[in-house]
Formats: C-alpha cells, sequence, structure tokens
C-alpha cells in the first residue's frame, strides 16, 4: 500500500515538470498552406486505405474551407493558387472514392461559386461531375453541370441538355422541368423548348405541374410563331421590326396575342428576336395567390 | 479426425485468453474513435465513420489471425507440450492441421462476435447522426464483408503456420507474416499503377508482374466499398472464385508447412 502511495505521488510529482516542459517546447502554429496530393503516392502508401484516405483529405478540406469563409486566418484567404490545388485536391479524392458523394457536392455547390469567373476551372469541375455521374445516380450532378453551363459559362443549350438529364432522375424538384424550355427559349431554340414542354406534359401526372407547363406551352408557341414571323419579315425587309404592331400592319401575324403571364410580346431591337417581358415567370400583378 | 483433439484444445485455450477479449475491446474502442472522427467531415458523417470502423475492423482481424496461429504453435514449443502430444499416436502433419483448423475456429468466433459489435456500432452511430438522407446501411453486406474476412483469415492462417514453422522465433514469425499480409494487400495497386506507368522500365514491370503473382493477393478480401456504398455491385460469382482461390492456396500452404515440419528438428 505504501508503495502504491508512493508510486501515485511520484506520478503527481511529474506533472509540474511535465506543464514546465510544455511551456518550453517550440511550438509549431497551424498553418493555411494547401498542400497538392499525388493519387499515385496515396495508393501506393495506403493501397487498402483508400477510402479512408479520401475521408481524411474531405476533413482536412472541410476545416481549411471552415477556416477560410469563417475569416480565421485573418493575414489571407484563399489565392486562385489554393483554389486550382484544391480542385487537384478533390480530383485525387474522387479517385480514391468515386462513390463518395459529398466531395461532388463540394465542388458543385461551393466551389463553382468561388471560381465562377474561370471558365478554366468550371470547365475542370464539370469534368469531375461528369465522372461522378458514372458512379453516383443522384439528380444533383447533372443538376450542378447544368447550372454552371447556363449560369456561369452562358451556354443555355448544354445547360438545358444536364438539366433534362437531371430532371429525369428520382428525387429531382419538378420546377426543373419548367426551367428546362426556359433555358432553350432563351437561347433562340422555341422550337426545340416546346417539343420538350410538350414531351413533358404528355408523362406529367401531378395536377399542379400540368397546368403550369400547359400554360408555359402556349407561351412557347406564340414565342415561336412570333419569332418566325420576325425571321420572315427579315428575309422580306433586311431589317429588324421597329415592333410586334409593325408585323401586324405588313401582315405577317394576324394579331399580337397576349402572354398568358401577364407580361407583354416585344421586340428586342439588340438581339433582333421576340421576348416577353414576363420574362416565361408569373407577373406577380396576373397570379391570385401571390397577392 | 485425429486432428479434432488439438484443434479442440487450440480453441479453447485461444478463447480463453486476454488477447481475445482485448481484441474484441480494442474494436468496440475503434468503434467511438470512428464515430468521433466521422464528425469532423461535413455531410455524410456515417459513410466516413463506416470508412473506419470498416477499415480497422479488417485489420484487427489479420492482426487477430496472425498472432492467435503464431502464438499457439510457439506456447506449444515453449511449454514442451508438443513433445507430449507428438509422444501420443499423433502424426505430426495432423497436429499442425489441428493447430489450423483450432485457429480457423477461433477466427469464426471472433468474426461472429466482431460482426454483432461492428453492426450494433455502425447502426447506432447512423442512429445519432442525425442526417437529413440517412446513409443506408445493409447489415447483409457487412455479412459478406465477414465472410470475405474468414477467407482472408483462413490464407492468412496458413502463411502464420508456415512462418511459425520455418522461423525458429515467435516474434520473428509474426512480423514475417504482417508484412507478407501488407505486401499482399500493396502488390495489386502497385502493379496496376505500374503498368500503366510510362516511367516504369519493362524490367520492373516483368518484376512487379512475377511478385504480383508469387504472393497471394489480399486486397480480394477488401470489400469495404461494397458494404459503405449501395451502388457498389459485388457478383455472386466474385464470392465464388475467391473462396475456390483461398481453398487451393490454403491447401497448398498447408503441404508446404507439413512438408517443412516434417524435417524440422523441434
Amino acid at each position: 500500500m505504501r508503495n502504491l502511495l508512493f508510486s501515485l505521488f511520484l506520478i503527481l510529482l511529474s506533472y509540474p515538470l511535465m506543464e514546465k516542459a510544455m511551456s518550453l517546447k517550440p511550438r509549431v502554429e497551424g498553418t493555411s498552406k494547401i498542400y497538392s496530393y499525388s493519387y499515385e503516392r496515396l495508393v501506393l502508401t495506403f493501397p487498402t486505405l483508400k477510402s479512408v484516405i479520401s475521408d481524411v483529405l474531405y476533413i482536412q478540406l472541410c476545416y481549411l474551407t471552415g477556416n477560410d469563409v469563417f475569416n480565421q486566418w485573418k493575414e489571407r484567404h484563399f489565392t486562385e493558387e489554393d483554389y486550382r490545388t484544391i480542385l487537384h485536391n478533390v480530383k485525387v479524392m474522387t479517385k480514391l472514392d468515386p462513390y463518395y458523394f459529398d466531395l461532388y457536392y463540394f465542388v458543385g455547390s461551393y466551389f463553382s461559386w468561388k471560381m465562377k469567373d474561370k471558365d478554366e476551372l468550371l470547365q475542370e469541375v464539370n469534368s469531375i461531375l461528369e465522372r461522378g455521374m458514372k458512379y453516383i445516380d443522384d439528380w444533383r450532378l447533372p443538376f450542378f453541370i447544368g447550372f454552371n453551363y447556363f449560369y456561369f459559362l452562358g451556354d443555355k443549350v448544354k445547360g438545358a441538355q444536364y438539366l433534362k438529364k437531371a430532371s429525369d432522375m428520382e428525387g429531382a424538384p419538378y420546377y426543373l422541368k419548367l426551367l428546362i424550355p426556359r433555358l432553350y427559349a432563351q437561347s433562340g431554340k422555341y422550337q426545340l423548348a416546346v417539343i420538350e414542354t410538350a414531351q413533358e406534359l404528355k408523362r406529367v401526372k401531378n395536377e399542379v405541374l400540368k397546368k403550369q407547363l400547359e400554360r408555359r406551352l402556349k407561351v412557347l408557341i406564340y414565342l415561336r410563331d412570333l419569332n418566325f414571323a420576325l425571321e420572315r419579315f427579315r428575309k422580306v425587309y433586311r431589317r429588324c421590326p421597329n415592333s410586334l404592331d409593325e408585323l401586324v400592319d405588313k401582315g405577317f401575324i394576324s394579331k399580337v396575342p397576349e402572354d398568358p403571364y401577364g407580361g407583354k410580346f416585344y421586340v428586342d431591337r439588340q438581339k433582333c428576336t421576340v421576348w416577353t417581358t414576363s420574362n416565361l415567370r408569373p407577373v406577380k400583378s396576373s397570379t391570385p395567390s401571390s397577392q | 479426425m485425429n486432428f479434432w483433439p488439438v484443434a479442440k484444445l487450440t480453441f479453447t485455450e485461444s478463447v480463453k485468453e486476454r488477447f481475445f477479449l482485448g481484441m474484441l475491446f480494442i474494436e468496440v474502442i475503434l468503434i467511438f474513435f470512428s464515430y468521433y472522427l466521422s464528425e469532423l467531415a461535413a455531410g455524410d458523417t456515417v459513410k466516413v465513420a463506416m470508412d473506419f470502423t470498416l477499415t480497422f475492423y479488417f485489420f484487427l482481424t489479420a492482426l487477430f489471425i496472425v498472432m492467435v496461429t503464431v502464438s499457439t504453435i510457439f506456447r506449444d514449443i515453449s511449454e514442451k507440450f508438443i513433445y507430449l502430444v507428438l509422444s501420443k499416436p499423433i502424426k505430426r502433419e495432423t497436429y499442425l492441421l489441428g493447430k489450423f483448423m483450432g485457429s480457423l475456429m477461433t477466427l469464426t468466433f471472433f468474426l461472429l462476435v466482431s460482426f454483432f459489435i461492428v453492426s450494433i456500432g455502425i447502426l447506432g452511430i447512423s442512429h445519432f447522426s442525425h442526417l437529413v438522407v440517412p446513409h443506408v446501411i445493409l447489415v447483409e453486406r457487412i455479412f459478406v464483408l465477414t465472410i470475405t474476412l474468414f477467407f482472408m483469415g483462413m490464407l492468412l492462417s496458413s502463411f502464420s503456420i508456415l512462418f511459425s514453422v520455418f522461423f525458429t522465433s515467435q516474434t520473428l514469425a509474426t512480423v514475417v507474416a504482417i508484412l507478407f499480409f501488407l505486401s499482399g494487400l500493396e502488390l495489386s495497386s502497385v502493379k496496376e499503377i505500374a503498368l500503366s506507368s510510362k516511367y516504369v522500365s519493362s524490367l520492373n514491370k516483368l518484376l512487379i508482374k512475377i511478385f504480383y503473382y508469387v504472393f497471394p493477393n489480399f486486397s480480394l478480401y477488401d470489400i469495404k466499398s461494397y458494404v459503405v456504398h449501395v451502388q457498389v455491385i459485388l457478383p455472386p460469382i466474385y464470392l465464388i472464385l475467391i473462396f475456390f482461390y483461398t481453398l487451393i492456396y490454403t491447401a497448398a500452404v498447408i503441404f508446404i508447412s507439413n512438408w517443412l515440419f516434417s524435417r524440422r528438428d523441434l
């Protein structure tokens, strides 16, 4: 018993020594540097730990991004070079564990916004997401690609194509189906927008969505016909009409139809196309529910 | 069935060892550790926890079977128990087979208990994680992993016997068996990268290929991604193939061990 007490006393005695030594120990401050990882080296070092290494790198990425978002490194923020390294690392992580959804979600939902002006990096994000689509059956992956195309890269047709893929997948929100024809229409593909909406209308069973699609189809048909008339006018007079009334006056259309969304059709003289002030969305005063 | 008394004795002795309970205790601690680690990741924390838990399960099983097999043979030699057994009408081959079967019985018991611990651990982690979209956990897949771990243990146990017969030091036999296991795990990745690289010379590629076929392929038993990701499909023929691969390889190693053991001075 005496020996035991003496041992405990010795352990207690060691604590002040440990505390003193700790205070003198040279400190290595946490660094905000982002290291680039090599897939080959990681695989060779940890062959069966691929998914665990992917997890660890992702945890590190969350930590670094969190510090950047919440301004923990007062001296700096992520630079473009850092974002390039991060993207490279995410690519490595997705190679280590291609089924890890959160990695794709991170690049799709966060990284794209941070690099919205860098087309080259956005294309790389899309290639990562595209690769992810081979492994993960989730509507958000084609949605992110489509979103990047139409919102950041300005390619509405490609955007619509990927949104179409997303909207056909399980769990996709119904409004994606409404967004696709709008993107086609905004990029001047009226016929495609009409076909797309008409096909969707045949498939849809939800009554609310059916009504919305019917209204959109009506507007799209008007837009298609008005733009056809405008094209014929241009061929004849080799100029853009001043207004839709001119199309009526010259006999290209019988009258200017009313926009079911509550907006007004007009000639955008800069692009020389017909568009609507509603922008294919219900104008607030025309929708009783929104009043 | 002459090996049965030796197998039974090996089993009862191994299960009674503190090491057996210790490994299960470590497994429980590592599951808790996995849970706390997973909380550091944003998003699907259950996926991260499963990755860690199953990796610990995989390596603990390998470590367990090596330690049990090597120690059971060296204990018999150091405690002179082997002379008592071999003085009875039991052949050396039968004794070795008994040791192997006893180790497998211990492994089966260990894996069954581990399966319950790991399954309950993962389901518990999932319960406390409160994910908006819950991670799909298929317990039957954890069971399939347990079966493949049994196959892995079978092959590793045969190699542990071989090294125990070949080396006279228990530490050396254990270390070599573990290194051999790690090499067997690594080689398929090395081969995959080396063969597709233009920086590796043809001679080195050939050497890697030779090593790849000489060493047993332990990466076959690593089906963790199948357990973690519900999208990953494992064809049933895969299990049949690795079963026969294990059976053939194990039989070959046991035969070599018997041949060596019959020539060894005790």
